[in-house]
């Protein structure tokens, strides 16, 4: 078990793609970290960069404390899994499990009491003499699995492990691996570009995009404090919906103009948000997480006109989605922190929102939303970062919240 | 109609490799046919199995002209030089595959380069090196030669197979702790035995049909290959040709390559045309 950090960890390949810009991050001993972001946001590149199978064009590795740059892959101590398992198809499990071992020259008979008992702990006793192709995509897991525990090595790393197998499965898998990790207390990198895995497994969170680290905090913080535009659309699911909105004073307190209504802004939310007042007559990104709102009766007047086009059961609750009489940031909004699939966007306004129970709507409705102010997001449309937020910390949303 | 049309498809198709086939096996045919008859017998009907079949041919040259030394001689040239091959390359392909060091590309090419160069341009000099080492007409002369004129086309096809086993494996294996060369013989080696197995049977083929080399390296009697043997069999010791003796001797310098083929095909053609990919 050991402490990790990367500093000002860059990585440029030879054909000029810049993989890492400098991140900075920081494991406590023991403590389960997530890589997020979408493919190519570098999160791989600073997982290999610590296993030693990627050179840093500069910056640093630390173990323990120790620089590890000039240190070779095999001697750091670090074990890792990998997407496709990295099995050696010739050989059993058992000698998959134990290869590891007879690297580092462990006695013959340390190695067999080994290899048991993990194969015990990970319920692959019956799998030991079988070659990998005879084994299920779940199996296969767990025996990679198996080979990074059995070494007890100071950091673990994961690259994606559970991204080849079925849905229930990768569900389970979370669990227990999370379960293992907690057990072991082994301080463990884990990459992932889903964020249902990133959410419910870290203890912290990395946000990554386009080599940089976006935001590193609890799941929690990220989900109701995200730093940014990318963060905020990048987690929860459905993710944030975002609007152009501008705030208005007009003598009896603050407003937020979306479209032609006005959403007025309770008191206590100026205090929350104490920048906000120096954006009125400015217009900014305003964030509606998808249980932020209501759906009118459709001859309401009060709230932000709208007309269905989309309603997806998921059994006990539904996703209805909502073409709204206001635009979306595209293009440059939010400083090209917005996704690319938002950049791309035609600046037509669209809430997706969660509702408890059976149909609500039905795909062609006219209504109206009704938003609730207290759980609006504000983000500045220049540059895509949240507006300060009272409560927080200074410089907590964009850094480490934990020591 | 289409049904037809594609019988009569398929009937061309195999008419075809039926012809190509023919064209093949038929100097075969000759070749077992003409071993069997008896010297007088041959004129006339040369082309037809006789009905009267003799072993004595096999007896003769196998007794008489020395073909079991020989044999005995083929196999250890074929087998040695093949295997010095094989391991050889097996370790450049390896490091060709697997180490990132300046030159690497144009080294690779000068390699499969010399399999350009026919072996008689080099045998003068090869010739007077293995003089001076003092090795003609000892046994590893012509096994280092071979095997040495085998590694350029054992390296390109051992590092053809090599370059497709994932990098995963290996990347996995140094983080095990694994050192080069225990990633070498525990994941590349095993991972490579149809192309490592189809490497051998192809070398130890062109040893084993290679004239030049053991003609000139092995110079004495006890020495003497198949095929020299049957190039001093081709003209006759009396200087008429005794065809059927001739074709006893190909048929016996020709069966072992059959049933290595025969056994082997399928083992041969996927470590040819298979990548390591998995």
């Amino acid at each position: 078990m050991a402490s990790v950090a990367l500093r000002d960890a860059r990585k440029v390949y030879p054909n000029g793609v810049e993989a890492l810009c400098g991140i900075d991050l920081k494991l406590a001993d023991g403590e389960l970290v997530v890589l997020v972001g979408s493919s190519g946001c570098g999160k791989t590149t600073a997982l290999r960069a610590v296993a030693g199978l990627e050179q840093l064009s500069s910056g640093s590795v630390e173990i323990d404390g120790a620089d590890v740059g000039a240190t070779a892959a095999a001697d750091r101590d670090v074990a890792m899994v990998f997407q496709n398992y990295g099995l050696y198809p010739h050989m059993s499990v058992a000698r998959n499990v134990a290869f590891g071992l007879r690297a580092r020259r462990v006695p013959r008979a340390e190695q067999r009491e080994r290899v048991l008992r993990i194969a015990k702990a990970l319920d692959i006793e019956p799998l030991l003499d079988r070659k990998p192709r005879e084994l299920s995509g779940g199996q296969r897991q767990r025996v990679a699995m198996g080979r990074a525990l059995v070494r007890d090595p100071r950091v673990f790393l994961m690259d994606e492990p559970l991204s080849n197998l079925d849905a229930r499965l990768r569900v389970q898998m979370r669990g227990e691996i999370v379960r293992i990790q907690r057990e072991l207390g082994t301080t463990t990198i884990y990459v992932t570009h889903d964020q249902v895995e990133a959410m419910t497994m870290g203890q912290r969170v990395a946000v990554m995009d386009r080599g940089r680290i976006l935001q590193l905090a609890t799941p929690e913080q990220l989900y109701e404090m995200p730093a940014n535009v990318f963060v905020a659309r990048f987690m929860g699911s459905p993710p944030i919906n975002l609007l152009l909105g501008e705030i208005v004073s007009d003598g009896v307190g603050l407003a937020c103009r979306l479209g032609e209504t006005l959403v007025r802004l309770p008191e206590a939310l100026a205090i929350a948000w104490p920048d906000i007042d120096a954006y009125a007559g400015r217009e900014l990104i305003v964030g509606v997480r998808p249980d932020a709102f209501e759906l009118g009766s459709p001859g309401d007047t009060a709230g932000l006109p709208g007309r269905v086009y989309l309603v997806e059961l998921l059994g006990s609750e539904s996703l209805v989605h909502v073409e709204v009489e206001a635009r979306a940031p595209k293009g440059d909004d939010g400083g090209g922190m917005l996704p690319a699939w938002d950049a791309a966007g035609d600046g037509q306004g669209r809430l997706s929102g969660r509702f408890q129970g059976a149909r609500r709507a039905v795909a062609g409705d006219s209504l109206t939303l009704v938003l609730d102010p207290a759980r609006l997001e504000f983000f500045d449309r220049n540059s895509g970062d949240a507006l300060v937020r009272a409560a927080v910390p200074e410089g907590a949303a964009n850094a480490a919240t934990r020591p | 109609m289409r049904a037809a049309r594609r019988l009569a498809a398929r009937a061309g198709e195999h008419g075809f490799l039926l012809a190509v086939a023919l064209v093949s096996l038929f100097p075969l045919y000759v070749m077992l046919v003409a071993s069997f008859q008896r010297a007088t017998s041959l004129s006339g009907s040369g082309l037809l199995p006789t009905l009267d079949p003799t072993f004595e041919n096999y007896t003769e040259v196998w007794n008489e002209f020395g073909f079991d030394r020989m044999f005995v001689n083929s196999t250890i040239l074929s087998l040695s030089s093949a295997a010095i091959a094989v391991l050889l390359a097996a370790g450049a392909a390896y490091g060709f595959t697997r180490f990132r060091f300046a030159g690497r590309g144009v080294l690779l090419v000068v390699l499969i380069g010399t399999m350009a160069i026919p072996p008689i341009v080099v045998i003068v000099p090869l010739f007077v090196m293995m003089s001076d080492l003092g090795l003609v007409n000892e046994m590893s002369s012509a096994i280092i030669v071979q095997a040495g004129l085998n590694i350029p086309f054992a390296t390109f096809l051992l590092f053809t197979y090599m370059r497709d086993l994932p990098d995963e494996l290996f990347e996995a294996a140094e983080v095990d702790g694994a050192s080069r060369w225990r990633q070498f013989v525990e994941i590349a080696l095993p991972m490579s035995v149809p192309a490592l197995v189809t490497t051998m049977v192809i070398c130890a083929m062109y040893a084993w049909n290679e004239l030049l080399i053991p003609l000139i390296f092995w110079q004495t009697e006890q020495l003497a290959t198949l095929m020299v043997g049957l190039a001093v069999l081709a003209p006759g010791r009396s200087g008429a040709q005794d065809i059927p003796l001739l074709m006893a001797g190909v048929t016996i310098s020709v069966l072992p390559l059959l049933v290595v083929f025969l056994i082997g095909r399928r083992a041969l053609v996927r470590g040819l045309v298979e990548g390591g990919e998995r």
